[in-house]
């Protein structure tokens, strides 16, 4: 019977590998949410941003960055000059002080797992803010390229 | 009665593995939202655990040199899944039928299921011991 269940968990591996390579929502065996969510947040009206982008808007200082996780996470740290918007308060409908809506908006949570961001944004937009985008790869992605110290 | 019982654990496993493959992306952030695999997991799990849950389905359904090995493959899956629903802080939803699931999906439901079927695939290995008894039995050879 071993033999037999080594056989089927091959070749569910192989099938698995194969069909993951021809899908076309095929995920990456390394970072499976990312191009997904940055579809969802322009499907959803909102700019996907990447780290590139994302260091440009620090240095220009132009945007608003906005954090949507949970507000001891934002304590330990955050983006620098970024407001602390925490999605779960405007789910549970205790709603924080919101960001201006003449400043473009740079949302972000942890990771590219995290779907926060994506979720503040809609909210936002549907609350008539217009220029926003999310920061897809998330707080950790810039953390550890250039947050962290050296 | 226990064969019934295996169909019924098989089907449910091919209907789960069959819309997580439909899906990927969405299984993948069902898993993501369990907070219990770590995230460079995230990818090889969900590619690979819902061809090894269509394997195994089919193994059950097969004929019986087959049948355990998918017994073994089905009864081992759904032990992982419920260890997993209980580590998994405050899920509210198992993401077994991919990202959404509705009803069949929430966590309470989701273990109640996964109990029953695993009584079922008990079911099945007894009648096929006894059975394998009642062969030997038969042919004391």
């Amino acid at each position: 019977m071993t033999r037999r269940v080594a056989i089927l968990l091959a070749a569910a591996a192989a099938l698995g590998a194969t069909s993951n390579a021809f899908h076309p929502r095929g995920l990456s065996w390394s970072r499976p949410l990312g191009p997904e969510l940055r579809a969802r947040a322009v499907k959803a009206g909102l700019v996907p941003l990447g780290l590139d982008d994302v260091r440009r808007h620090l240095k220009e200082g132009k945007v608003l960055f906005v954090d949507a996780r949970k507000p001891e996470l934002f304590e330990i740290g955050a983006l620098p000059g970024a407001l602390s918007v925490p999605w779960k308060d405007v789910e549970e409908g205790r709603v924080p002080k919101l960001p201006p809506k003449d400043r473009p908006l740079v949302l972000y949570c942890d990771n590219e797992w995290c779907e926060y961001s994506l979720r503040l944004g809609t909210w936002l937009l549907e609350r008539g803010y217009r220029d926003v985008a999310v920061f897809i790869d998330g707080y950790e992605a810039w953390w550890n390229a250039d947050g962290a110290p050296r | 009665m226990a064969r019934l019982a295996e169909v019924l654990a098989a089907a449910v496993m091919l209907a789960a593995g069959l819309l997580k493959i439909w899906d990927p992306p969405g299984f993948a952030l069902s898993i993501a939202r369990l907070q219990v695999l770590p995230h460079p997991m995230l990818g090889a799990a969900a590619i690979l655990v819902p061809w090894i849950e269509v394997a195994g389905a089919l193994a059950l359904l097969a004929k019986p040199p087959w049948r355990p090995a998918g017994r073994a493959v089905v009864a081992g899956l759904l032990l992982l899944f419920t260890a997993v629903l209980l580590a998994a802080p405050g899920s509210s939803s198992c993401g077994c039928f991919g990202v959404e699931g509705g009803v069949l999906a929430r966590r309470d439901v989701s273990l109640l299921r996964n109990v029953l079927l695993l009584a079922g695939l008990a079911l099945g290995l007894k009648h096929d011991q006894r059975r394998n008894v009642k062969e030997l039995v038969g042919h004391p050879d």
